[in-house]
């Protein structure tokens, strides 16, 4: 036994034992992660700290002599904004109601398209089309079929009999929001249909033809067969639509010039409408905290999942 | 019956759904001015007018161009470098590696707001305001956590065993990934690299706010320029619409397949 | 070519421990099958020797050098997956050149050595096919060709007959034979097919939860398996086991019904009696150290007859190469041939 050699070390020169080392030992995962994780770390790392200095200083452009102290003044700010809070409630207002659209209307469309076989590319195609019209373009033209005099939704309601009001819709406080989620969920409900059309394109069919057999309803095959077998696929949709309608600025910001301010909103309008950078970062590492309590739920779903998927 | 009944909602739930593009589409050919008058909403006369007049009342070749610039770099860098973070989050089980799942996962869900107002203080310290380079690396920061997380993805859905028996016919770890999984997920990478490019194609918030000189601006912050806060011609602005996301729905389109499925990367399998 | 010896080999995926410090001495040109349940560590074992896992603790030994912190490009040894895991971006000559390629031997060579592979494996008409234009069982060959192309020093299968339909599986088993004795390179073939590791293995290691529950000619382990584990894995139908205590007669089962031994044992203690169904023969009811059972189902094949008899809620296989008269229901006699018996106690045998 003594004799024996350990291999893996011939004699090498330093240049090639540290090559050796990058590319098939301990140092690829050195080789792989530093790149990347530097850029990483140059790119979101450093935003996030200097958020985090800024939230803890006092930068406000108009008013210069501020700067330069550590303070908790904006976080002591915060806490008693009465419109921070009302932004964010307007956030949630906003989130619970697009992703209960999206997913309404996106598992309305998967449902509606599930067994369709003729023009199945078309109908497809048009239900995903919305989602590649960029954000903005999805505000523009929401804009413009919403403009209160000209706009087709309105031209089209004064077409109904006794309708003569022309809504506001954007202006009007207590509809704007929901105006807002309507586009917002044009948007994006494809995002659901496409996970819905390929979750229930999963479940064998045998199984309806099982429920049927034994006196289903469709509203019952729906409910005890269709429902469990897309329950985890809608946890994750409505995650991801989570995170989604709470990172959501374009078309809030873009159809009412920032007038109805959700947390993105408001921390946009803090530091370019009131110049006050530390509160927007305030602002901003609040969104980020709530962000990343998104995403470690997110996670824990999927990740979970995959180990329950490897095992089985 | 029911198969009407089907068939009558499937109708009704497209035209709905599509009804706005169309929309988009008509308002884009109407003359200048006449889109107010408009009572029905089967158009008559149509006209490439709006279209012409982008493009010489107002820079939109030249923000096409930034925009091209801009998201081909944002995202042919982010691909470069971020691809072998996905290849160690996919197949080297190290320590620490939810950790870094989890920044990277952040990274990419931080709303932009959080980002655009510590970046426009850095950038406003190291001159980047009002440059090209500086959207760029802002695009970086939306686009690198995207193609680290779609990569992973692409690797993870390849089986592990090739790279074992590459590294046992003679790669190093390097090898395999060179010649074994980079040719296979190439079809992936092209997704990625798409997904980046609209990414930063559709972005206005940080050409907008980093960039003072409208001919530095992409076609995004052009794009928004048009929407002023009260009075607006519907006409171009639906014409410039188009014109911008035209490019990145055939993009989708052609790539939709791998598209979808990176998308659902983590998802549904 | 070249002995493996794996000494006290452990391996812990984080703190989980799933192999528990083996040894196992492989000589050279042999051909060694682990055999053992899905799970066991048989596919972790075979990818620590491949150097695809890293080793917890213990060595691994390719003939004269420990090759625990080897890359697995150096250590010289080729395997075969269950999946073939062939490159489907690579036609077959590729697949098949593509080790020759990474160590940088000349075209002209490489192509030369392939079409020498392509004919022993019998694919010279598919080189230029890509592996998704191909049969589960030409897969599979390709796979094989890639492992010989270049003369290594050992052979790592992991069930790679798994994935084929039950008839090509058998054909493989011979041609994988008949390549080994052909070239004669130390093999080690991981399968959980007891059959497969029988017909193919010059020796026989039987894994269980990671530790080796018994190595030897897959007679030895046929004839005198080490533990009823063993003795239950291996042979089919299964041997059968039935519990009880020692007496001066054999073996005394709950009910009093006593199982004859050659020779009486000395102590009283708990033990477990095994005989396979071929050693069974049925005789007249009441006949002394016979058991009693009804025969539940008769099932010929041919050459044998099994029957399933019933005793005691505990079920009975016995096969016969003659053809008895028995039906389904009927009350039979069994009797043990005592030259056959294998006697347990615990985890050791004790005849
Ligand atoms: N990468 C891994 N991480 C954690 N556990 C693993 C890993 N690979 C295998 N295991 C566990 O090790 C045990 C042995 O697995 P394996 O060697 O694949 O068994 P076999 O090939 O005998 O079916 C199993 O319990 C398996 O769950
Ligand atoms: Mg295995």
């Amino acid at each position: 036994m003594a004799d024996l050699k350990i291999a893996g070390a011939p004699k090498r020169s330093l240049l090639a034992s540290v090559r050796e080392n990058l590319t098939d030992g301990p140092g690829f995962l050195w080789l792989m992660m530093t790149p990347p994780l530097l850029l990483l770390a140059l790119v979101v790392g450093l935003p996030v700290a200097k958020a985090v200095m800024l939230s803890f200083d006092r930068v406000v452009l108009t008013r210069p002599k501020l700067a330069g102290d550590f303070t908790f003044h904006n976080y002591i700010r915060l806490f008693t904004d009465i419109d921070a809070w009302l932004a964010v409630l307007r956030s949630c207002l906003y989130m619970s109601g697009t992703v209960f659209g999206s997913i309404v209307l996106g598992l309305a469309a998967a449902l509606l398209t599930r067994r369709i076989v003729r023009f199945r590319g078309l109908w497809r195609s048009i239900f995903i089309l919305p989602w590649t019209m960029p954000a903005i373009v999805a505000a523009m033209v929401w804009g413009v079929m919403y403009d209160s005099n000209f706009g087709i939704l309105n031209q089209l309601l004064r077409m109904l009999p006794f309708v003569d009001a022309n809504v506001e819709w954007l202006l009007n406080k207590s509809i704007v929001l929901p105006a807002l989620i309507v586009v917002q969920v044009w948007n994006e409900f494809p995002v659901a249909y496409i996970f819905f059309l390929a979750a229930l394109h999963a479940i064998p069919e045998e199984l309806y033809e099982a429920a049927s057999v034994d006196g289903a309803s469709p509203f019952q095959q729906f409910l005890f067969v269709t429902l469990p077998q897309i329950k985890y696929v809608l946890a994750v949709i409505v995650v991801l639509l989570l995170i989604f309608g709470f990172r959501a600025f374009p078309v809030i910001y873009l159809l009412t010039g920032g007038r109805t301010e959700t947390l993105t909103v408001a921390t946009f309008n803090a530091a370019f409408r009131a110049y006050d950078f530390s509160y927007a970062a305030t602002l901003g590492v609040l969104a980020m905290f709530v962000s990343l309590a998104l995403v470690l739920i997110y996670l824990h779903l999927t990740l979970r999942r995959g180990k329950a998927d490897a095992a089985s | 019956m029911a198969r009407i009944l089907h068939m009558a909602a499937l109708v009704a739930l497209a035209i709905v759904v599509a009804f706005p593009v169309y929309w988009m589409i008509v308002m884009a050919m109407t003359p200048l001015g006449f889109s107010r008058q408009i009572t029905t909403i089967i158009p008559t006369n149509l006209t490439f007018d709006n279209f012409a007049s982008l493009v010489v009342e107002r820079p939109m070749l030249r923000w096409l161009w930034n925009s091209t610039l801009v998201a081909t770099l944002a995202s042919g860098i982010s691909l470069v470098i971020g691809l072998s973070c996905g290849y160690a989050l996919s197949r080297l089980n190290f320590r620490g590696s939810y950790i870094v799942l989890v920044l990277v996962l952040a990274s990419q869900m931080i709303p932009s707001t959080s980002i655009l107002v510590p970046l426009y203080a850095l950038f406003k310290d190291l001159g980047l305001l009002n440059t090209i380079q500086g959207v760029v690396i802002g695009h970086i920061s939306l686009v690198l956590p995207l193609a680290i997380w779609m990569s992973k993805g692409f690797f993870d859905s390849l089986p592990e065993e090739l790279e074992g028996a590459a590294r046992l016919d003679g790669c190093s770890r390097l090898g395999a990934l060179w010649f074994v999984a980079m040719p296979l997920v190439t079809p992936g990478l092209a997704a990625i690299f798409v997904y980046g490019f609209v990414t930063s194609w559709n972005d206005f918030l940080f050409p907008r706010h980093f960039v003072q000189s409208e001919n530095l601006w992409t076609a995004a912050a052009g794009l928004t320029s048009f929407r002023g806060e009260y009075f607006t011609l519907f006409e171009p602005q639906m014409a410039a619409s188009i014109i911008f996301a035209l490019p990145v729905v055939v993009l989708f389109f052609f790539l939709q397949r791998r598209m979808v499925s990176g998308s659902l990367t983590g998802g549904v399998k | 070519m070249a002995e493996i010896r794996i000494n006290r080999l452990r391996k812990a995926f984080n703190t989980f421990e799933v192999v528990h410090g083996i040894d196992i001495h492989i000589q050279d040109g042999e051909f060694c099958v682990f055999v053992g349940p899905s799970g066991c560590g048989k596919s972790t074992v075979l990818r620590m020797v491949a150097g695809l896992e890293s080793v917890t603790s213990g060595e691994i030994v390719l003939g004269d050098r420990v090759i625990n912190d080897l890359p697995p490009k150096d250590r010289d040894i080729a395997m075969v997956f269950q999946n073939y895991a062939l490159y489907p971006h690579l036609s077959v000559a590729d697949n098949i050149g593509f080790p020759l390629r990474m160590r940088g031997i000349d075209r002209t060579i490489i192509r030369k050595e392939v079409e020498r592979v392509a004919e022993i494996i019998g694919l010279r008409d598919l080189l230029e096919r890509h592996p998704r234009q191909l049969s589960g069982g030409q897969r599979q060959r390709v796979a094989m060709g890639r492992a010989i192309v270049r003369d290594p020093q050992a052979f790592l299968f992991d069930e790679p007959l798994s994935n084929l339909d039950a008839q090509l599986r058998v054909e493989m088993r011979t041609q994988i034979r008949e390549l080994h004795q052909r070239i004669r390179t130390t093999t080690i073939y991981v399968t959980h097919d007891q059959v497969e590791a029988m017909t193919m293995a010059d020796r026989i290691v039987v894994l269980k939860d990671g530790r080796v529950e018994q190595s030897g000619s897959p007679l030895e382990i046929y004839d005198r398996p080490a533990n009823p584990f063993v003795a239950r894995f291996i042979g089919s139908p299964s041997m059968n086991l039935f519990t009880g205590r020692l007496g001066e007669q054999g073996l005394v089962l709950k009910d009093g019904a006593v199982l004859p031994l050659v020779r009486p044992f000395g102590s009283h203690d708990e033990a477990v009696y095994g005989v396979r169904p071929e050693h069974l023969d049925i005789v007249e009811v009441g006949t002394p150290g016979s058991l009693e059972a009804v025969v539940a189902v008769v099932e010929p094949t041919g050459a044998e007859t099994m029957i399933f008899a019933r005793r005691d809620g505990q079920e009975i296989t016995a096969t016969f190469r003659t053809r008895p008269t028995v039906k389904a229901g009927e009350r039979i006699a069994l009797k043990p041939d005592t030259s056959a018996v294998h006697l347990f106690s615990g985890d050791a045998r004790l005849n």
